[in-house]
Order: structure tokens, then sequence, then C-alpha cells
């Protein structure tokens, strides 16, 4: 067992349709054991390099290589990316890290002690129930390196595991690399594009410029100084543009972020909104942005209060960029977009300006990471606004970027704007020469209680089955008695077993209503005999169709209230477990759709920023169904991009290596549990004898 | 590395592809549902079956899924899997809605079949969201509507059909072009 080798010679590798080789002519050698970062600047093939080398490219689809490649050695490689929230599989600690050994067949009785250990390395000790979504950006970082560590990996390949993370995030990643590589004997490939940070951990530098090696040296001395941000020089202030006075924000309406706070900010003043992961920096922002509404306090910008502005003079009085900005797209073409925003006759001269003119008709999402955040710029300022607003704008941004990013804002300030940034950037608020505000740190976020209880302990497939059982035989016969009959036992299960349901009567009422509407169709046009009591056009109101009526709203009730109520308390986690283990599903499958669960709550987050968005540029005002369809496209495309990045870090994991695999997690299917399957069975053979005996059996087909 | 590949397997991307639309649909559904129960659901009972009209979104998990990723099962698993997110979210019909899910994916998965799975465009589609329809009516008239008369029958049909056609089929068809124009996928 040991670190890997890595040979690679003459290689190249070109993506589909594209013309320049994204990798040429690399020669690169790692002895196993040695460490080394890969530098350079954006786009110049690093991440490439690094998904080939992890073996996360190896579909003929994916592109054209040529020279050789070799990893040489018994162990597995691992694989960490970029994007927090875009690579956690499972909703719990302890499964995120299995997922990978259970991809691989570990015996379950070995995954523990793995697991334990390389949740130790990175300094995460946390419940093995505790939830990933609870989990802060450098703890994500930690996971998804813990879950590469627990397949004890050969080659560890880190892509910018850093640059989306805040500094104490920054800070616990490479602690954990430091402490994992004195514990563990494996080769390191870094990729970084500020490598002062890992000048202590590696032996190596290469740097790769346009797809090619340019340098490859032993690190020796100190770290290189990171290439200086040339500051700003403030222009002289004008008149206070934003008041605030003492301002209470909250992101939900319920939750107060900090203290009242009482500043202004002057037309040409740069401030920076400063303070540690959940201080309300983002909410602060989006309040002054008037987008979220005030908790306490006010906030007027020239006078105006920005949260009443209607959203079309929102956009011209305030330009909001946000974290990512492909939240500020809303257009099909980049000169829809450049239209809207800063009118059809200056499409042409801001493209320009804005290096855009040659990706007039391009989809925005479909730009570079660059190319987005100046159209998401030139939006924003297009309007001469007088408050431009930053949310995180450096995260992710190499040197050449970030002294972009600083030449863009110290223009804005000159131009007379207040900017304003909400971030944790030290340099880029030195180089600014911004106004600090400090906010206080806030509350950690409540872990929500599991549920409890004998619905949450039972295998989910009983409930299912008990639910459906009855379903079954009821569907067979449309008529009162077995509809009463299947009621009556069930409300009498429900007395014994269902003590600690709460909210049943919320859960049910949907199911009531359905009942009730569904037997007011029949009523109107259900098979009519006897007496007519009401005829118009295809209605016709029957002493049949109102008998109809009654067993048709009995029917749904006892079809339908066992179903919700069984359901109400399953778990995702567990109900897949079981489809897998017991159910015996194709496990790819059902474990698949358990990560698109968990990457849902990322792109719930992107609905609420999009949310906001919608309102500073201008289109909040729209019809509900508009604004709706506006976002929806979106958020779809945004959810298909994160599933790229997913698929690569599951792929890495050893996802679809076999197609089954081995379970961290046991679901059981106890003796006890059959009885939910008998008694299901038992009520609807009853309901269904009651009506034959009873002579009123009213058969549905036929 | 130029081996043929083979048009009809799964790879692991296309699992978490199909996954994330499956998912994504399955939140439809769950905002489909609250829009239907206070809204369209009372005043759709006083219809003579056109209230199915506004039913085909309910089958777009399958639809889109197929359309993304045009792989064999690929509606099945997409309707079942967002009918699995409705009921876990936690809708007005519970474990019901996976048994929808699957009876109403299996009519979409079929239609794709006899295309061979070489079909992907609107006319595939519009044929995959009319049987997807049929399914949906059949369940819908012996789960709610069992005691309704013919014409009443009749109406529900074509109207779920019909949504199924034009809401699910083309509608999938339009939103899987927009993704490929905004550059979210390869086709």
């Amino acid at each position: 067992m040991g670190a890997a080798r890595v040979d690679i010679s003459d290689f190249s590798w070109s993506f589909p349709g594209q013309l320049t080789p994204a990798l040429q002519g690399i020669t690169l050698s790692l002895e196993p054991g040695e460490r080394v970062l890969l530098t350079g600047p954006s786009g110049s093939g690093k991440s490439t390099l690094a998904a080939l080398l992890a073996g996360v490219l190896r579909d003929p689809d994916d592109g054209v290589a040529s020279g050789t490649m070799f990893v040489v050695g018994d162990r597995p490689r691992g694989l960490v990316l970029q994007q927090p929230e875009d690579q956690t599989v499972m909703a719990r600690v302890h499964d995120d890290v299995a997922f990978g050994l259970e991809n691989s067949w570990v015996e379950p009785a070995q995954m523990q002690g793995l697991i334990d250990q390389a949740l130790v390395d990175v300094g995460l000790a946390l419940a093995p129930d505790h939830p990933t979504r609870a989990l802060s950006g450098g703890q994500r970082q930690r996971l998804a390196l813990a879950g590469a560590l627990a397949m004890e990996p050969g080659l560890l390949i880190l892509d910018e595991p850093t640059s989306a993370l805040d500094p104490d995030g920054v800070t616990s990643v490479l602690s954990a690399v430091e402490t994992l590589l004195e514990r563990r004997r494996m080769t390191l490939l870094v990729i970084d594009h500020n490598p002062e940070r890992w000048w202590g951990l590696v032996n190596r530098v290469v740097r790769c410029e346009a797809g090619e090696l340019v340098s490859d040296e032993a690190v020796s001395g100190k770290a290189p100084p990171r290439a200086t941000l040339r500051a700003i020089t403030p222009p002289p202030l004008g008149e206070p543009v934003v008041v605030v006075s003492d301002l209470e924000v909250s992101r939900d309406g319920a939750v107060t972020h900090g203290g009242p706070l009482s500043f202004s900010v002057q037309a040409g003043e740069i401030v920076a909104l400063r303070g540690a992961n959940g201080s309300g920096k983002t909410t602060l922002a989006m309040t002054l942005a008037g987008v979220l509404p005030a908790r306490g306090g006010s906030v007027t910008i020239g006078g105006l209060n920005p949260h009443v502005a209607s959203s079309r003079d929102l956009a011209t009085l305030v330009g909001v960029v946000p974290q990512n900005p492909a939240h500020s797209f809303f257009r099909a073409t980049v000169r829809a977009e450049l239209s809207a925003g800063v009118g059809a006759s200056r499409v042409l001269s801001d493209a320009t300006r804005w290096g855009l003119d040659q990706v007039l008709d391009a989809h925005p999402l479909s730009l570079s990471g660059g190319q987005q955040r100046r159209l998401a710029l030139a939006l924003a300022t297009g309007g001469d606004q007088k408050v431009l607003i930053f949310d995180e704008p450096s995260q992710s941004l190499d040197d050449d970027g970030l002294a972009e990013l600083v030449t863009q804002m110290g223009e804005a300030s000159a131009a007379g704007t207040a900017v304003i940034l909400a971030t944790h950037d030290d340099a880029l608020v030195r180089a600014l020469k911004a106004r600090e505000i400090v906010l206080e740190p806030g509350d950690p976020p409540a872990v929500e209680i599991p549920p409890t209880g004998v619905l949450a302990t039972t295998n989910p497939l009983a409930l299912v089955g008990a639910a459906l059982l009855p379903a079954v035989a009821l569907l067979s016969t449309i008529d009162v008695v077995s509809a009463s009959v299947a009621l009556v036992l069930m409300l009498a299960c429900l007395l014994l077993v269902g003590r600690g349901i709460q909210g049943l009567g919320t859960r049910m009422l949907p199911v009531g209503l359905a009942s009730v509407f569904s037997a007011l169709t029949i009523a109107l046009y259900g098979q009519s005999s006897g007496d007519v009591f009401f005829q118009w056009g295809l209605v016709v109101v029957s002493e049949g169709s109102l008998d109809l009526a009654l067993a048709t709203a009995l029917r749904i009730l006892a079809i339908g209230g066992p179903a919700v109520i069984l359901f109400s308390r399953v778990d995702a986690t567990r109900f897949a477990d079981a489809l897998s283990q017991q159910a015996r599903l194709p496990e790819n499958f059902v474990v698949g759709g358990l990560s698109g669960l968990r990457l849902l709550e990322v792109v719930a987050g992107d609905r609420e920023v999009r949310g906001w968005m919608m309102r500073a540029r201008g289109m909040g005002d729209r019809s509900v169904p508009r604004r709706v369809v506006a976002v929806a496209l979106t958020i779809f495309v945004l959810a298909i991009r994160r599933s790229h990045t997913l698929a690569m870090a599951m792929e890495a994991r050893a996802f679809g290596l076999h197609t089954t695999r081995t379970h961290y997690r046991t679901s059981v299917f106890p003796r006890r549990d059959y009885l939910w399957i008998v008694g299901g069975g038992l009520i609807g053979a009853l309901s269904v004898t009651a009506a034959v005996m009873t002579g009123s059996f009213h058969a549905v087909l036929g | 590395m130029n081996t043929a590949v083979n048009r009809f397997a799964w790879r692991p991307r296309d699992i978490v592809l199909a996954s994330v639309v499956g998912v994504v649909a399955g939140g439809l559904f769950v905002l489909w549902n609250i829009a239907n129960v206070p809204l369209l659901e009372p005043l759709g009972a006083l219809l003579p079956g056109f209230q199915a009209l506004g039913h085909g979104v309910w089958l777009m998990g399958g639809l889109l899924t197929a359309l993304v990723v045009r792989k064999p099962g690929a509606a099945l698993y997409g309707e079942i899997l967002a009918s699995t997110v409705s009921a876990l979210v936690g809708n007005q019909w519970g474990v019901i809605t996976l048994v929808y899910g699957a009876v109403q994916g299996l009519g979409a998965e079929l239609i794709f079949a006899l295309f061979a799975y070489r079909a992907w465009g609107w006319i595939a589609a519009l044929v995959a969201g009319a049987g997807s329809g049929v399914a949906m009516a059949a369940l819908d008239l012996t789960l709610f509507y069992a005691g309704a008369g013919a014409t009443f029958m009749t109406i529900y049909g074509i109207s779920s059909i019909a949504s199924g056609a034009l809401l699910a089929g083309l509608g999938s068809w339009a939103i899987t072009r927009a993704l490929v124009k905004a550059g979210a996928l390869r086709q």
C-alpha cells in the first residue's frame, strides 16, 4: 500500500469542438510521496490536468488525448474540488464520508474505523448524523477531504480547495492538509493560484500557462510575495448618499442580525462590510440594496426608502453585483441583457467598453466566469446608479481578476458612485482603502431534531405496503360500505398506534378537501340513475350520482388518509436505504436520487438570490407568473451546472464503479414491521368482503 | 480512447444529471401541488372534465429527464424521482404519489421505447407526453372519478392526454432546447 507515481510524457488534450488544445506537450513526473503545487492563471489548463489525473475525464466524449499519462500504484486517487456546496453527496456527515467506501465495496465492518480516522485527520469531529447542510464552506471542504482520505488514496489531488473560502475556512483546510500529510504517506498535487498559501507544505512548484508547463522548481527559501495589488487613490468625497439610522436587518423576517447600526456613505466613498460567517454581511448589503426590508430603523438612498421604491426605480438608483454573477442574468442573449440594462442605444458602446462585443449573441450563462462578472458589472453601473453594492466580489478570482476588480471599483468611486461591498478579503479592502464597518458575529444556526416515534422508526417499505394494500382493494369497487369499513378500521388502528403523530390535522386537510371536491364533481357529472333532481347542460344531479358522490368522498378519505399519514415521517435517507437493500432497486440510481435531493437544498439558495436580483434589476414589479418563469429557467441551468461538478466529485469517489454497493447504513426489516403489511392487507380484504356480503359491491371496471 | 460508445449505457454522470433534473422537476411538482389546492381544485371541481388540462405539469419529471439525458429508463426514473420528492416534501396524496410516478413514467417510457430511443425531437416529446397523459387519466379516473358518467370520463381523458402532449411534451421539449441554448447541455 503506498503512494502513487505519476508519469506524464508529451501529453496533449483537446476538448470536443475547441480548436486550441487545453493541454499541450505536458511532461511531468511525480515521485511517490512527492508534494507538488501546480499554479498558473485561470483557464491555463490546471483543472483539466487535475481531472485527467483523477480519472474523471475517461469517457470518449470528453476529449481527445495524445501522449501518455500513467498513475502507478495500488491505491485509488482522491480529488477535492473548489466549490464547497457542489461536492457534498449525502445528507449526514458519516454517510458522506462512507460514500466512496460503499462504491468500492469496502466491507461494512471496516468502514467505521476508516471514517473516524479520516474525520480526525481533517479535524472534523462531528456527530455521525450531523446534517451536512449545516456545515460552513470550510467544514464542507474538510468533509470532502475526509471522503477522499477514507479511501486511503495513493494520489491526492486538491483543485483550488481554498479559493471559494473565507479566511477562517482557508486556515482550517490548510491545517487539515498539514496534519494529514504528517500522518499519511501519499503523493500530493495541489492546484492554487495563490501559491504562497502552500509554501511550507509542498516541495515542488510547477507553473502552467496556456496549456503548457512553463516552469518546474524545487521549493526553496521564502514564499514569493503575492503580486501586490495596486491601491487606488480615493477621490474627494461628496454628499452623503446612503443614510442608515438604527438599522436592524433580517434575512427571513424572523431572526435578527446584530444590533442597530447607524452610518452614512458619501458619494465616491468605498465602504467594506466586514464580519465572520453568519454575521449578516450579505443580509445588510441586500437591505441597503432595497431587496430585503429593514426590520427596524431606516435606510435612505438619496432621500428615498429603497425598499418602498418600485423595482424599476430601484434599478436606476442602486446597482447590485451578487457573489455569483450568473444570478444577475434573466435574458437569452448578452445583447438583450445590455439592452434592458443600459438602453438599446448604448449596447454596442458598453459592450465594447467591457470587452463583451464579441459575445453579444451568446447566452449570458454560457460566458466564462470573467465575462459574466464584467457583464454583471456593466448592468449594475450602466444606468448611472448612485450606489453600487457587491457581495463577496473577490471570491474565486485570480490575481489578474482581482486587479481588474480593484480598477473597476476605483473607476466607479472616481465617478462619484458610493461603493459598498460585503467581503472577507483583507487585501481587497486595503487596496480599495475602504472604510470598514464590522458586524458582530451572529448565533450559529439551529440544528433541527430528527423525527422520532413509530412512523419514523418503522421500515418505510412496510409503511408503503400498509398504505397501498387497502388502496388496491378499494380501487376495485366504489361503494359506501367498503369505504366506511376501511375508514373505521383505519381510525381504530390510528388510535392504537397514532399517538405522537403531531400535525395530523394539517396533513389531512388537503385529503379532506380533495375528497369533497371530487365528490362535488361526481354529484354533478356522475353516472345518473333514479330520480333526477337537477339538469343543466352536461350537469345531471340524480339519486344515483349523489350516492356515488358520497361513496367517492369516503373512498378518497380511506385511500388518501393512510397514504398521507404513513408517509408523513419518512426520511429520504432511510427510504433510500430500504429501496436499495430490501426492494433491491438499482443502487446507483437510488443513491443518485439522494444526491440530487441534497443538491436541491443548494438550488433553493439560488432561488432566493435570484428573487433579490430580479428586484434589483428592475423586474420585481412584474406579475407573479412572469417572475416565476424568468427565475425558473436559470435556476434549472444553474442546477445542471452544479450537477456537472457533483458528478465529477462522485466519480472521483468511485461512483458507478460497480452496479452494486456495500452499505454503511444497514436497513432492517424486523418482524414487527410485517404487522403493518398484514394489517393493511386485512383492512383491504375485510372492507371489500363486507361490500360483497351486503350486496353493495359496485365494480369499477366493466 | 476511441472505443465505440454504447448509446444506451448509463454513465455515472448520466445518473447524476438525471437525478438533478428529476429532483428539480420534483420541486416543480411541489409548487404545482401548492398552487392547486387553494386555487385550481375548487374551481375545477365544477367542470365537466376540463380540470385535467392543467395536470400535464405533473408529467414533466419523466419528459424532461428523458429529453435531457436521452437514455432508456430515463423517463421512468425521472418521473418516479420527481414524485418521490413531491411525496417526501409532503403533499395531498402521500404514498399514492409514488404509484402515479411509476405509472406515468412508464407511459412516457413506452413511447420513447417505441421510437427505439432514437427520436428526441418535438414529435417524440408530444407523443410521449400523450402516453404519459393516458397513464395519468387511467389512474385519476379509477381513483378519483370512478363514479363519473361516460361524457365526463371522455372529456377528462382527452383533456389529460392533450395536457400531457402539450404542457408536458412540448413544454419539456422547449425547456430542453432553452437549456441547450444556455450552454447547460451538450446535445
